[in-house]
């Protein structure tokens, strides 16, 4: 009986690393999407806020519409980039899985 | 018509930000010269980045650029064409990085912590533009 245990066992450990290496791989992929869509909820809400005060201030002070039209875009792209951080990750975990699958 | 301060500062972000990306991508190839594809995944950051900011700029411009009128005085934007296509720069530029960051990542095998790398060479820049503005502030203040 034990000589039976002791051959059946490390079959059993091989089945178990396998099947938590597979939860893995699957809890990576949801969660890449999940942070891509909480990056995209963050970066838009961010995006809109900027935008909505550099046209307001457009709006208010003309004159200074060069000024903020710079400091919009660089705003957006930092914002942007961000984002492009989060996809670029989301990315590794989608398509190379770093964690196998 | 006449550059503003606004613009002259995106100029020096984005020659700092090519400029950054050029260091790190020579930094890369120097310290692992066996490995092409760091210093490529680096470059292809800054690609990425300045895809984003292209489309960025052209839908901002879109949206603050005054409308002319056309010359044949019919009351038409002669200028509508580029706005429109700066518009479509700015709502698909997320398909376009997405499918190019999956084309470099899984099809050029770039290295992909190179690429974060390189997608951080405008926060740099900023820093570095930052510092500068920091700088000319005080010597303005002390002079």
């Amino acid at each position: 009986m034990l000589l039976v245990a002791g051959l059946v066992s490390p079959v059993y450990a091989q089945e178990a690393a396998a099947a938590a290496s597979t939860a893995l791989v699957q809890w990576s992929i949801i969660t890449a999407g999940f942070a891509l869509a909480i990056a995209a909820l963050g970066g838009a809400l961010g995006q809109g806020r900027a935008v909505a005060s550099a046209t307001e201030a457009i709006a208010r002070n003309p004159g200074a519409a060069g000024e903020i039209r710079g400091a919009l875009i660089l705003g957006l792209v930092l914002i942007e980039s961000l984002v492009i951080y989060v996809l670029l990750i989301s990315l590794i975990l989608f398509f190379l899985k770093p964690f196998g699958g | 018509m006449t550059r503003s301060g606004g613009d002259r500062q995106l100029q020096r972000i984005e020659r700092d930000t090519l400029l950054v990306g050029g260091v790190l991508a020579l930094g890369a190839l120097g310290l692992w010269p066996g490995y092409p594809g760091r210093a490529a995944g680096v470059a292809g950051g800054v690609l990425l980045i300045a895809l984003s900011y292209q489309g960025i700029r052209a839908g901002v411009d879109a949206m603050t650029s005054p409308v002319a009128p056309s010359a044949a005085g019919n009351g038409s934007d002669s200028t509508a064409p580029r706005r429109q296509f700066g518009f479509v720069k700015f709502f698909t530029r997320h398909a376009i990085l997405a499918v190019s960051a999956y084309v470099m990542m899984a099809r050029f095998e770039f290295d992909p912590m190179a690429l974060l790398a390189g997608v951080s060479a405008p926060a740099v820049a900023a820093t570095i533009e930052f510092a500068r503005t920091i700088r000319a502030n005080s010597n303005g203040s002390h002079s």
